[in-house]
């Protein structure tokens, strides 16, 4: 199908006389979601769009469509053109020539094995499997199976071709653990290309672990803590500020990297990838929404600031060159974005119980408002959050209905170790990072 | 338009989906225009415009929903569509029948349009936006940028079910937004404004852009030279307008039947009990005139209306959907909500606000010794199963012997729906009600928070200890 739209695009460009490029998205979803040993809802879908940016004079104009009849799309070519000769110029708009890629092992797909009765029985079972893994278990609030296959093709008038498929399955489960009048909420959510990999008695486990393990809260007193971030808490957080690197938003002053190039904004232990060809990572993909050829950047060495992401015209700007960082939904503005953020640190990797000792340690497992308590133009981050208290090395009580407190360079400059854990990021997300030891954060609480 | 598909098709489609055994089928179909014009760096940014068009088909079994979408809007394809659901769902053969459809009139439109907001010329939607840079500019030396944004989009919506419904919706949705980051020595704050109404470029006209370019600057530049919030529990006053986001997170979305009907809301089976302080009343209204959550029906064809949820802290109703009222026996509300095509309709809010009470602002500050002043809330979530819910507060200021004083940065209320709903001590009497995008498994919505100020007498403030 994407051919066709490819086609029919070049040609009414041709017609038009202008020059563009355009994302071509396509996706089919099927997922079932369980309550109560019912399928209480089965999708199945099938839906895409087209996105055209049009770069005339030096000015950029766009204009998307769910429908891909050639007169739908004759229409975005010719409103994209229209829009780009209300903007104003801008350096660097140009659009970018074809580039050969670089090798790229495409991720193994073995769902086309997974068909929906059998998404429906690992539904059914992750459930089951969740209430019967602890008598604490009240409710099953959320349990889903599913897969996602996408298509992704990026044309241009200069020549750019090139198409990208993946496909993920995932299994989430959410438990509802409940004692003497506390109740708490956990969620696991396994993701694979391949269903032999989704263990649904783990993932249900884990969930359960989670949520029967943040029963028994008690209350703290506010006050500067050692933190351990886990390695998804650590992911979400740092994930929250990933568009600090971008170089859109250090040339409009809106990250808090701005001015420091070059200098030091993590522990010196410390190194940020952004790996775009990281194998059977979800984030990666030969090249980005401007067709240009993936590529690992640093953008943290040994806790300096050294390289931001770049587009094109962002590139261009910054008389860097594109790194292969565009990123564009099809119904969205050319922009930037990291694939996977690859966090490491040089030192030991610690085990769990290395990274609890000492006199007073805050664990924290779960993040919450991460879309509101972040500032991505200062840095500045107050979150709410749960986990656990250690005192000399040993567990004392769960926490909940806390706030951790910070700035995002403080916290990267304050890693004091990592552990033996690391953690994928999910579809969606883009850190990988083990968890994190971090020398102090404010917490407020209520105690 | 090709949104509109024949009756006689969709009848077709309804009919096939109840041949696979299903014993209810909705379609949704939905033609959007979306365009934007987006002004940053003192320069007009991006300037854009869409089409979102697909259809949705919902079969249900007892309850329980087959859903799937597509862009196409062929009979063809939505015949086939019907037929894959059922056959998902393993479906046994139904009793075919046929489905009449019979066009209904839709109850007042709440969202009246005096001006389509697409056929706003996009120079005058840029010059408005340059007047708002420039005024935010002008507030300060410290605003080191200005991002400004109207956006607009005109939905036509058709939706048609077994029961015979057939309904047409037009929806028309203007939004503008103002933010400005103040900048000095390598500290940065941003400060952001927005308006929206279901209605149209009306909303721009009345605006004045360099009122809200200086608010944003304002906002920013206080915010720039605040020191951080404390920390602990102490009596906070929540402004009004999107300070009702407190009750929509912490009260509202456990009222959905989305939840109530698991069992996974903490408010399950309390209908007619006290769950609130005895001076909150609470109301979900889907009627209001150019309410940024109004519709004339909801996405299910059913009329909205106003839902009294508390009545002097007694939990009064829940909000319902068709699935809900199925699962539940509660009666539907018309709050069934969805984003988009892409999305089977859930219970969903739509402007949900507390009540006014007695108290002048002045009132509510005087009761405080020391605490925060809420005065611009930004977003939260809650969990419903365990009600924790958490809240960013973008401006804020202490409260000393009664006085609002020193504006604080980085705040952040957490606790729980049930415990925050019983410590509202006093109600003030200013009911405002803002915009905001809400966000839950039916995706992404426009729902209207608001409250008049409201004093609490404890809530953990998360600042910088």
């Amino acid at each position: 199908m994407s051919e066709v739209v490819r086609d029919a695009l070049l040609a009414a460009a041709r017609a038009r006389g202008v020059a563009f490029d355009a994302v071509i998205s396509s996706n089919r979803r099927t997922s079932v979601r369980v309550h109560g040993g019912r399928v209480e809802q089965l999708t199945v879908a099938e839906s895409g769009g087209v996105g055209v940016r049009v770069v005339a004079e030096g000015r950029t104009g766009y204009a998307y469509s769910e429908s891909t009849h050639g007169d739908a799309l004759a229409h975005a070519l010719a409103a994209a053109h229209e829009n780009a000769l209300l903007a104003q110029p801008k350096a660097g708009a140009d659009l970018l020539p074809p580039l050969a890629a670089p090798p790229f092992s495409a991720p193994a797909n073995r769902l086309d094995t997974w068909d929906t009765p059998a998404k429906i029985e690992a539904a059914l079972h992750l459930e089951a499997a969740a209430k019967a893994a602890d008598p604490r278990v009240r409710v099953v609030s959320y349990c889903e199976v599913g897969m996602v296959e996408e298509r992704t093709r990026v044309v241009s008038s200069r020549g750019v071709d090139a198409a990208f498929d993946d496909a993920v399955g995932f299994a989430g489960v959410g438990a509802q653990a409940g004692a003497d009048g506390e109740q708490r909420v956990r969620y696991e959510v396994k993701y694979a290309r391949d269903p032999a990999h989704i263990h649904v008695n783990a993932v249900a486990a884990a969930a359960v672990t989670k949520a029967v393990a943040a029963l028994g809260a008690q209350p703290i007193s506010s006050g500067r803590y050692r933190v351990v971030l886990d390695a998804e808490a650590a992911a979400d957080l740092i994930g929250a500020f990933a568009g600090m690197f971008s170089g859109k938003a250090l040339e409009e002053g809106k990250s808090p990297l701005v001015g420091r190039a070059g200098a030091a904004v993590a522990a010196a232990a410390l190194t940020l990838i952004d790996d775009p060809l990281r194998p059977g990572a979800f984030g990666s993909r030969p090249f980005d929404a401007e067709g240009t050829p993936a590529r690992a950047v640093t953008l943290i060495d040994r806790g300096r600031f050294v390289d931001a992401l770049h587009n094109g015209p962002t590139g261009a700007r910054a008389g860097t060159g594109t790194t292969g960082h565009a990123a564009r939904h099809y119904k969205g503005e050319l922009g930037v974005a990291p694939t996977n953020l690859v966090l490491s640190f040089d030192g030991p990797a610690r085990t769990a119980a290395e990274r609890t000792a000492g006199a007073r340690v805050l664990l924290i497992d779960d993040l919450a408002g991460l879309h509101a308590g972040v500032s991505p133009v200062s840095g500045d981050f107050s979150l709410s959050c749960s986990g656990a208290l250690y005192e000399n090395g040993a567990r004392r009580h769960a926490v909940a209905s806390i706030v951790v407190s910070g700035n995002i360079l403080d916290m990267l400059g304050a890693v004091e170790a990592a552990g033996d854990d690391p953690y994928d990021a999910p579809p969606g997300a883009t850190v990988i990072t083990p968890s994190l030891v971090v020398r102090e954060l404010s917490i407020g609480a209520g105690g | 338009m090709r949104g509109v598909i024949d009756e006689r098709v969709l009848e077709r489609v309804l009919s096939a989906a109840l041949e696979t055994g299903a014993d209810f089928a909705d379609v949704f179909v939905e033609e959007s225009r979306t365009s934007e014009v987006r002004r940053t760096d003192r320069a007009l940014a991006a300037v854009s415009d869409g089409i979102d068009a697909g259809v949705g088909v919902r079969l249900l079994f007892d309850g329980d929903v087959v859903y799937g979408y597509t862009n196409r809007f062929d009979e063809a394809a939505l015949v086939g569509l019907a037929r894959t659901l059922g056959a998902a769902r393993r479906a046994g053969d139904g009793a075919g029948r046929s489905v009449p459809l019979v066009a209904g009139t839709p109850p007042g439109n709440p969202g009246p349009v005096r001006r389509d907001p697409l056929d706003a010329p996009k120079r005058e939607r840029a010059e408005w936006l340059a007047r708002a840079d420039e005024a935010a500019r002008a507030a300060s030396t410290e605003i080191a940028q200005v991002d400004a944004s109207i956006s607009a989009v005109r939905r036509r919506i058709r939706i048609a079910d077994s029961t015979g419904l057939l309904v047409d919706d037009r929806r028309t949705y203007t939004r503008l937004r103002v933010s400005a980051v103040a900048a000095a020595g390598g500290d940065r704050q941003a400060g952001t404004v927005s308006r929206g109404i279901h209605g149209g470029y009306e909303l721009v006209d009345d605006s004045d852009p360099a009122a809200l370019g200086r608010e944003a600057a304002d906002q920013a530049v206080t915010m720039l030279h605040a020191p951080y919030a404390p920390s602990g529990p102490m009596p906070v006053v929540i402004e009004n307008g999107f300070g009702g986001v407190i009750f929509h997170e912490a009260c509202g979305h456990l009222l959905e039947t989305t939840a109530v009907a698991k069992k996974a809301s903490v408010f399950t089976d309390m209908l007619g009990e006290p769950i609130a302080s005895s001076v909150v009343s609470a109301t979900d209204d889907g009627t209001i005139a150019a309410g940024w959550g109004s519709s004339a029906v909801d996405d299910e064809g059913m009329p909205t209306r106003r839902t009294e949820l508390i009545r002097n802290g007694v939990l009064t109703s829940y909000l319902v959907d068709r699935v809900g009222a199925l699962k539940t026996g509660y009666a539907p509300t018309g709050s069934g909500r969805r984003q988009s095509y892409r999305f089977a309709p859930a219970s969903r809010m739509r402007n949900t606000f507390i009540e006014p009470g007695p108290h002048s602002r002045d009132d509510l500050l005087g009761r405080v010794d020391r605490g925060l002043y809420a005065k611009r809330m930004g977003g939260g979530s809650v969990s419903p199963g365990s009600g924790e819910f958490n809240f960013a507060v973008v401006e804020a200021y202490l409260i000393e012997n009664g006085r609002i004083t020193t504006p604080v940065r980085g705040a952040t209320l957490v606790g729980t729906g049930p415990e925050v709903l019983r410590e509202i001590e006093a109600v003030g009497s200013d009911l405002a009600l803002a915009d905001g995008m809400c966000g839950s498994v039916s995706g992404s919505i426009p729902a209207a928070v608001g409250q008049p100020p409201i004093l609490v007498r404890r809530i953990v403030v998360g600042g910088r200890a």
